[in-house]
């Protein structure tokens, strides 16, 4: 028996990719206060009540601008979380014959849509050009005049590597690029404006440390139709949604306690307790276990920070439960929704046992987790 | 004199500027005889229009006071009755 996580005292839960935990706790006090003291409508009033929160609303979407290199903050629509963001540009764009071309890396948020689309006879769906561990090879792509979207994880919730979205966006000149940020917005840089994004689709529960439910879409300017209609607090006399951002995209009224939970995420942002390099030393450490495979980037700048581990002796739920059950080791375990990138991988459809740390952790957290890792690959 | 803009996502934005340079009198519902729409509208000083616009065009919307596959407005300026 090795060490257990809730008798050190320690952080054993490795499931950020899932969602993040702990937050910064003014997350839940904003949420609280939202719900217990300030109250009332995101805009379509006009008394004092309705003009703080409306404020709030627009303070958490310049922050969310910022943070995106959006051009303008009106470019920034809320939504549910990142799966909504994406069947926004999936289903508003008009792909009619068109070739929809996607990383080997993509999330279910992707993939179910975009079958729909094909079954419906809508597109056709091509893979990027990729290396072993599934980061796109720009200097590969080549693109045909049927082309009419490429969409790329931009760091895959399985084994963590980072896509080269810049240097995709830069071979695929006019042709739209969604970026699923799902996992990477809090954890790696987005210039969207700058590096010329299409789209970037992201959630507030992940690496931003907000609360489930919040999301949003960044739009670079290219026509889409909304996904949902309904009220929206302007043009109230007219029956068809307003042209205008953000409105277009935001019917009904919006997330309000999540977003407040969001806007203080954003603002009180935790210094990280570990370095890159103790992450990094974990990778390499797991490495060296015998009967254990580390599932990550081939190379260590394209590492983003996660990454997934097979047995050669047990499967990965008996991997994680023992994880668990020994050690009080939370992680996530099996395909992930993203069974395309274990067909990339060669792991389908056993999957993978999922380690997700948050910057919460601290060295000795990563201790902990491998004498865990080191004790049960011994005992095979 | 109203300003009345197109979204809630612009009154806020232009609430909080014209707040700051202390020209702002109130914040009050649209008046149903200048639009059916909801929501807030700004009620400032005729007297402070240039600079508002000034304010509006150049800090508040930067990227052009105009929205959306037409051309949109992002805000209208009302005159009142009683200040004609």
């Amino acid at each position: 028996m090795g060490p257990d996580f809730s008798k050190e005292g320690r952080n054993g839960y490795f499931d950020c990719g899932a969602t993040s935990f702990p937050k910064p706790p003014e997350v839940a006090r904003e949420m609280a206060r939202y719900l217990n003291e300030v109250g009332g409508p995101y805009g379509r009033s006009f008394y004092q009540r309705a003009l703080e929160v409306s404020g709030v609303v627009e303070e958490t979407r310049s922050l969310l601008a910022d943070l995106l290199g959006a051009k303008s903050p009106e470019r920034v629509v809320f939504t549910h979380n990142a799966t909504h963001a994406v069947n926004i540009v999936l289903k508003g764009l008009s792909l009619q014959g068109k070739e929809v071309w996607i990383s080997p890396l993509e999330h279910n948020a992707v993939a179910r849509p975009l079958r729909r689309l094909k079954q419906d006879g809508q597109i056709k769906v091509r893979f990027l050009p990729a290396a072993a561990d599934g980061r796109v090879e720009p200097e590969r792509l080549v693109f045909s005049q049927h082309t009419g979207l490429i969409v790329v994880n931009h760091q895959s919730n399985v084994n963590g590597v980072i896509q080269p979205i810049r240097e995709i966006k830069e071979r695929a000149g006019r042709i739209p690029v969604l970026v699923d940020a799902a996992q990477s917005l809090g954890h790696q840089p987005i210039d969207a404006g700058a590096w010329g994004i299409d789209f970037v689709a992201f959630t507030g529960h992940k690496g931003l440390l907000g609360p489930t439910g919040t999301g949003g879409l960044y739009l670079g300017g290219r026509h889409l139709q909304p996904l949902i209609e309904g009220g929206t607090g302007s043009r109230s006399e007219s029956s068809a949604m307003p042209g205008f951002l953000p409105d277009k995209f935001e019917a009904g009224t919006p997330n309000i306690t999540g977003i407040f939970g969001l806007k203080a995420a954003l603002m009180h942002r935790p210094v990280p307790v570990h370095t890159r390099e103790d992450f990094l030393h974990i990778i390499q450490a797991v490495r060296q276990l015998p009967g254990l495979n580390v599932q990550a980037a081939d190379r260590e700048d394209h590492q983003g920070e996660l990454f997934s581990i097979t047995s050669g002796t047990m499967d990965c739920s008996t991997l994680g439960m023992r994880l668990y059950d020994e050690y009080g080791i939370e992680t996530r375990l099996g395909l992930h929704c993203a069974p395309l990138a274990h067909h990339h991988l060669g792991t389908f459809p056993t999957g993978t046992v999922r380690i997700s740390p948050s910057v919460y952790h601290c060295p000795e957290d990563f201790a902990l987790l491998l004498a865990a890792l080191t004790a049960i690959s011994g005992k095979g | 004199m109203l300003l009345l803009f197109q979204s809630t996502h612009d009154v806020i934005l232009a609430e909080k500027a014209i707040r700051q340079q202390g020209i702002l009198r109130r914040v009050i519902p649209v008046p149903r005889s200048v639009s059916s729409q909801c929501g807030m509208a700004l009620e400032i000083d005729p007297a402070d229009r240039e600079k508002v616009v000034e304010l509006l065009e150049s800090s508040v919307f930067p990227s052009g006071s105009v929205n959306g596959n037409v051309l949109n407005k992002r805000y209208q300026i009302y005159t009142l009755m009683d200040e004609e």
